[in-house]
């Protein structure tokens, strides 16, 4: 703890502080969830229904952060059931004091809906006062305490001086913080008696003693959730900062920016939670035959030819960075943002240790840091993070503030890095934009100018697609047989400008339409129609030979996709390798061909699309899996299963002795195009074992990237 | 080329890899050594015809690395010599150096010779009278090696040198079928690129005329010395290729496209491959995956993904997970604008893209993006966008910065730079408290202000007479700093491939010089030192010990450690050099305590 802390004028850091820098906060939520619950909101939901969303999105997001060690209690205002220490009627204490937990979320999930009972929101803020009074006195600290009630206060409740006296000094005592959810008031009514209820009026002046607010349920969701993040300090890099071999100050470098790691995933089977084991095996890559390690050398190519080179002997001959460093090169004009490398920032203070900051070395930085300031330059230096690791550039650029004085590091690239493209002049002297052009574009600067809003101050909004999946997770815990939950609209929020300021351009961006002649080319309605059907499981055949045939004028690379082709009927003979699919479902359909030999005709078709990818063509491979889907899919349905069954057999012979195991493997076998079973047709006489197993290869083989080369090369570098 | 962010940079429209011809000119001129240059700089002593090779040699050397699936020709014209080629037919004065092929030893070596043996390009030089150039021929020649040329799918360009800015009049009729010639081969998709050698070259006198006619054609300015005409066909080398196209909206109705580059990646350093160490074959590592219980091998679609959060275990199907990504819209969709001094540019997060308009997916997209660019370079305004560049990544907030710098020495630039912005869970909160000392000082009001220490103003100007005496006038740019690792694994292999004895050395850029800047400060260093620290300081963190953990003197210590039972004091980092050196696996990964396990079981101790 630092020397100055004890001076500090403010009260909680006086508080004695957990060695273990584990600090925690305390929440606790009410929820009125009485017989005036069961009003609809505008959004067509009722007021509890809306409480409870509130109350899971919050309690997951606790689970996500700060590793869950935040403390939550839930109490019930209006509730069927009496359970409180202080025994006031129809107030249920639901989740005691307690880390934040799934369990917490389940329960909520359960209970939570509007009860034909009346609760006395003042009594219930009773309860959640103790029950922080007793927390407290029991040895939990809190860095911050919150009470959080939702309601409308449409209730009646009992209140008198003496009451709000001691709340008040309750929620001193402990620097609560008491936030209403729920309510509709606006700024301009907040303290307007006229304009409140009863309710809202006592609340307003317990907030105005104590500290706190009032939310409706949309600014709940976009400033209450967002985390309150601890600090979160990593381990220090300690160096001396050098300027040529005189001038050495001791720091201690700490990461500022990095991007946040995801959710560690892991694989299990999908039948039993089983997990799953590797191995690694080498194989000749011309004929498949296994390889000994021991008998594996690595190497590198050099146009044609192979040099052996081993670890060792690469270690002796690769380039050593020396000893770890961070060394002036020289000081520069400060680097423009584009010209960054690396994977964040980090922030470079006087060195420190055990807490202790070394206050010469402060010293020392600080003219560094000034003078770079004043001198209007940055430093460029080299930076070795450990003895002969990566050697990188880097740029050291001064930060001055009223707290704190430090420089901040992030790397440059190398000469080898920087591809240096030439994009040429975009308005030139003959296509110089008209007069009213410019003006509609001045204007749609001035009316969507963010310069004196808060929104979209990246650094404080959460990561839409992180805040995303810890929704599917907590819904997923929640909702273990539901369907994957969409984006929700309180992050889909912060991917789009507000409606109302968009509202307020419409004319502009009309008036630009018109100005700027903008027309979407077929190239475009081709990539469009590709993403839209990208992952898409073709429905019928026609989707399938639509999807085909964009995918084989990507093939073809006319660069123009002409749709009418696409959707031309012609007479079709017989089935073709363009598109097969089409072609299949077209005879079948005119039935003018015995099924047999259209489904002859099909087969052969599968088999040359194999043979002129040479087995390893995606598109190719791609286009004969819709071909056996279809084949598979008609048989099923018309009651050629034995028919499909026989030949699958021996198509399966054909695709292995001739190396095509690749498409066996993530196409047939990947899709489940496999044997017919007798679950699917009462036709098949094939058991589902049978047909898992037919779906194997014996010495199932997949290939995997150079994960464990990069750890190989890893160790090198170390 | 390979990107470790986006994994999936691709583009539709070719499949990535070059086919180059070098045409270079062997008349008469091109042997003729540039005399010394006006200002007394001693020229180097080569001529033009050299040069081009040497390009051609540093094209190839390059290629072998970063892009060995390129193919390279070399075509002379302007010989007496016609070199006749059964593939390709005879050629009036042309003859062919190298023919397309992907870069290799021998191509190598040869140009080597050429350049590096006494009397190597001897056999080359030839003085043949100008009358008997045909540029026609030569192009004739390439155009048939393209027609020839396996894959149809490269990007085919011929970078054309000469330092003959007439090789035939403006109206003769050898004009004329070079002019068909050029029609010919532009028709069939290939780029040609004049560079032109030497300052004088007027290249209004025939070439403006020949390439510029058609889009496909550029003409380099010309070039006077080696590193001038070496940068730039590196430059040209270079494959300008988008990461993706995506749209740009504005708002739901109104919309642009616009290419996406990423101008600042990791090169890709050369593979290492894995052979069988008896025939020399190649061979591949393979996974097979199989369940933990029943040890059945298990295909792709019996796998599933899940993740333990808060004690609560979560399954998810894998196409599920990814489709979850899928969910936002590809694209850019304007936020607002922000002036340029509001964002918070130090918080760096990863290396910048840059956008520049397609018309090929809406017409129109440039005049709309040229005018917003201008305005917002002009007015100081950044757009603040979301971007989601492809299906596989997330959306980000990026801000785009205007660019437009037209500077005749090097590529001009015009467009936005995609500057990516920090998410709150990207950036850590510090308790600045806790990271600078301050001393808590009484002010009048009895309230005690913390105060950070700061360094006083006599200390500050020993801190800015160093700051200027190091500054540097040139401003930084990344072709400053060569990679030395790279280039020193580039060097070996090449030595090793071509079986040389000696291996070039490469400088170390990056290296400080610290002889030079102790030489340059003088006594300000001492002045700084003196007036900053206080009398025999001595900083409480010492380097770490140049004796890396993993010096073999380690061994002995720690086996006797192992052997008296007290491994678990010393220090980790030198238990795992001692593993990492007696070669086992996984190192970096372990705790101590494995550590220990590990040595004993190393050691066959209990």
């Amino acid at each position: 703890m630092s020397y100055a802390k004890k001076y500090s004028p403010n009260q909680s850091a006086n508080r004695p502080r957990t060695k273990s820098l584990k600090q925690k906060n305390g929440y606790v939520l009410i929820a009125d969830i009485g017989l005036a619950s069961s009003r609809l909101l505008p959004n067509k939901r009722t007021f509890s229904e809306q409480v409870k969303d509130c109350l899971i999105i919050f309690i997951q997001q606790k689970i996500f952060i700060n590793n869950a060690s935040d403390d939550i209690a839930i109490i019930l205002c209006g509730s069927d059931t009496t359970k409180n220490s202080l025994g006031y009627q129809n107030i249920q204490v639901l989740w005691d004091m307690d880390k934040v937990s799934w369990e917490a979320a389940k329960c909520v999930n359960e209970i939570v809906r509007t009860k034909n009972f009346e609760g006395d929101w003042m009594d219930a803020l009773g309860v959640a006062l103790d029950l922080v009074h007793r927390n407290v006195k029991a040895g939990n600290v809190y860095d911050t305490i919150q009470i959080i009630f939702f309601t409308k206060f449409e209730s009646p409740f009992k209140t008198s001086e003496r009451t709000q006296k001691a709340y008040i000094s309750a929620l001193l005592a402990e620097q609560t913080s008491f936030f209403i959810v729920g309510s509709n008031l606006d700024q301009d009514s907040l303290g307007d008696e006229k304009k409140m209820n009863k309710g809202e009026s006592v609340a307003y002046q317990l907030i105005q003693e104590a500290s706190g607010a009032f939310y409706s349920f949309g600014d709940f969701s976009a400033s209450m959730l967002h985390y309150t993040e601890q600090p979160k300090l990593g381990a220090p890099w300690n160096v001396t900062l050098d300027i040529g071999s005189k001038i050495k100050i001791p720091i201690s470098a700490y990461i500022k920016v990095k991007k946040s790691e995801s959710l560690r995933w892991i694989e299990e089977t999908n039948t039993e939670e089983a997990l799953v084991d590797r191995e690694r095996t080498y194989q000749k890559e011309q004929s498949n035959a296994m390889i000994d390690r021991e008998d594996v050398i690595s190497a590198y190519k050099y146009g044609s030819k192979l040099i052996p080179v081993s670890i060792e002997e690469e270690k002796h001959w690769s380039y050593k960075s020396g000893n770890r460093c961070l060394s002036v090169l020289a000081f520069v004009d400060p680097i423009p943002p584009q010209f960054g490398s690396g994977t964040g920032t980090k922030f470079i203070f006087p060195h420190r240790k055990a807490g202790v900051v070394d206050r010469s070395a402060q010293i020392a930085l600080s003219a560094l840091v000034n003078a770079m300031a004043e001198a209007g330059k940055v430093a460029i230096v080299r930076h070795v993070y450990n003895n002969n690791t990566r050697l990188a550039i880097g740029v050291l650029a001064p930060r001055i503030k009223f707290k704190y004085e430090c420089l901040v590091f992030h790397e440059l690239p190398f000469a080898e890095d920087w591809r240096q493209y030439e994009f040429s002049p975009i308005i030139t002297p003959k296509s110089k934009p008209s007069a009213e052009q410019v003006e509609a574009i001045d204007e749609l600067i001035d009316r969507l100018d963010l310069s004196s809003a808060e929104e979209f101050n990246s650094t404080k909004m959460s990561d839409p697609y992180e805040e995303y999946i810890r929704n599917v997770i907590g819904f997923k815990v929640l909702n273990p047989d539901d369907p994957l939950l969409d984006i929700p609209p309180h992050i889909k929020m912060n991917l789009q400008p507000a409606p109302s300021l968009m509202e307020g351009v419409k004319d502009v961006l009309n008036r630009i339409q018109q100005l700027f002649p903008l027309q979407v080319t077929d190239n475009l309605k081709a990539k469009n129609f590709e993403t839209s059907k990208r992952g898409a499981v073709p429905a019928t055949e026609e989707y399938a030979a639509i999807e085909n045939e964009a995918k084989k004028t990507k093939l073809d690379e006319s660069g123009e996709v002409d749709l009418e082709s696409i959707f031309r009927t012609k007479t079709v003979i017989g089935v073709g390798t363009a598109n097969p699919v089409k072609d299949f479902s077209h005879l079948l359909q005119m039935g003018k061909k015995p099924v047999e030999e259209v489904y002859e005709e099909m087969s052969k078709v599968i088999v040359k699309l194999l043979e002129d990818g040479g087995g390893t063509n995606a598109a190719l491979m791609d286009k004969a899996k819709s071909c056996v889907q279809a084949y598979r899919e008609h048989a099923l349905s018309q009651g050629h299963v034995v028919c499909f069954n026989r030949w699958m057999e021996q198509f399966k012979e054909h695709a292995v002795s001739n190396y095509f195991t690749d498409f066996w493997l993530n196409y047939v076998a990947n899709s489940r195009l496999g044997l017919i079973t007798k679950e699917e047709s009462s036709l098949s006489d094939v058991e589902k074992q049978k047909a898992e197993q037919f779906l194997r290869l014996s010495g199932n083989v997949n290939e995997i990237d150079s994960v464990d080369e990069d750890e190989e090369l890893l160790n090198l570098i170390e | 080329m390979d990107d470790r962010d986006n994994p999936d940079e691709t583009d539709d429209t070719f499949d990535g890899r070059d086919a180059t011809i070098f045409l270079v000119d062997a008349s008469t001129p091109m042997f003729e050594k540039t005399s010394p240059s006006a200002d007394g700089i001693e020229a180097k002593d080569d001529c033009p015809f050299i040069l081009a090779i040497r390009c051609a040699f540093n094209t190839l050397r390059n290629k072998i690395f970063t892009a060995p699936h390129d193919s390279v020709a070399i075509v002379l014209f302007g010989t007496k010599k016609t070199k006749p080629n059964e593939k390709y037919g005879v050629y009036s004065n042309t003859y062919l150096l190298q023919d397309l092929q992907k870069p290799d030893c021998n191509a190598i070596i040869q140009l080597d010779d050429m350049l590096n043996k006494d009397g190597g390009i001897d056999e080359y030089v030839y003085a043949e009278d100008q009358q008997s150039i045909s540029l026609a021929d030569a192009l004739w020649l390439c155009s048939s090696i393209f027609s020839k040329h396996k894959s149809k799918k490269d990007n085919k360009q011929i970078f054309l040198f000469t330092n003959n800015d007439e090789p035939h009049s403006k109206f003769s009729n050898k004009q004329k079928q070079a002019e068909k010639r050029i029609g010919d081969l532009q028709d069939g998709n290939v780029t040609i690129f004049l560079f032109p050698i030497g300052e004088a070259f007027d290249t209004s006198k025939v070439y403006q005329e020949l390439l510029l006619s058609n889009e496909n054609g550029s003409i380099l300015s010309g070039s006077m010395t080696a590193d001038e005409l070496l940068s730039k066909t590196c430059r040209k080398g270079q494959k300008k290729r988008p990461v993706a196209n995506l749209v740009f909206n504005l708002d739901s109705n109104t919309k642009f496209a616009v290419k996406l580059y990423n101008l600042i990646r990791p090169a890709p350093t050369p593979k290492r491959m894995q052979l069988d160490k008896r025939t020399n074959e190649i061979v591949k590592s393979v996974t097979t995956k199989f369940n933990a219980e029943t040890a059945e091998t298990l295909l792709p679609s019996e796998l599933m993904k899940c993740t333990t959060v808060c004690g609560e275990k979560v399954r998810l199907d894998k196409n599920d997970l990814t489709s979850l990504k899928s969910k936002f819209a590809v694209g850019f969709t304007l936020l607002g604008f922000k002036p340029i001094e509001k964002l918070k540019f130090h918080l760096y997060l990863s290396p910048a893209s840059f956008i520049y308009p397609d018309e090929d997916l809406i017409k129109g997209s440039r005049v709309l993006f040229g005018v917003l660019m201008d305005r917002c370079r002009i007015r100081g305004f950044t757009p603040l966008c979301i971007l989601k560049s492809t299906a596989a990544t997330k959306p980000r907030i990026v801000a785009l910065l205007p660019h437009a710098e037209e500077d005749p020495e090097q590529p001009s630039v015009f467009g936005f730079h995609v500057i990516y912005l920090p998410f709150l869970n990207d950036v850590r909160k510090f308790n600045y408290g806790d990271l600078v000392g301050s001393t808590p000082v009484l002010k009048e009001d009895r309230k005690y202000i913390t105060e950070v220490w700061r360094a006083d103003r006599d200390q500050i100007d020993a801190a800015v007479a160093i700051v200027k005496k190091l500054s540097s006038k040139t401003s930084y740019t990344p072709a400053q700093f060569e990679d030395p690792a790279l280039h020193t694994k580039w060097n070996t292999l090449e030595g090793l491939a071509l079986g040389r004895e000696d291996v070039e050395s490469v400088d170390d850029l990056a290296l400080p010089d610290c002889d030079c800047i102790d030489r340059r400060l003088g006594q300000r260093s001492t002045i700084f030192n003196d007036l900053v620290l206080p009398l025999g300081y001595q900083p409480q963190h010492s380097q770490p010990s140049a004796l890396t953990p993993r010096d073999p003197q380690h061994e002995a210590t720690v086996e006797d450690a192992a052997r008296n039972g007290w491994l678990d004091k010393l220090k980790v980092d030198i238990l795992k050099g001692y593993l990492s050196n007696q070669g086992v696996h996984g190192v970096s990964k372990m705790k101590k305590a494995e550590c220990v396990q590990n040595i004993k079981i190393h050691l066959n101790l209990k």
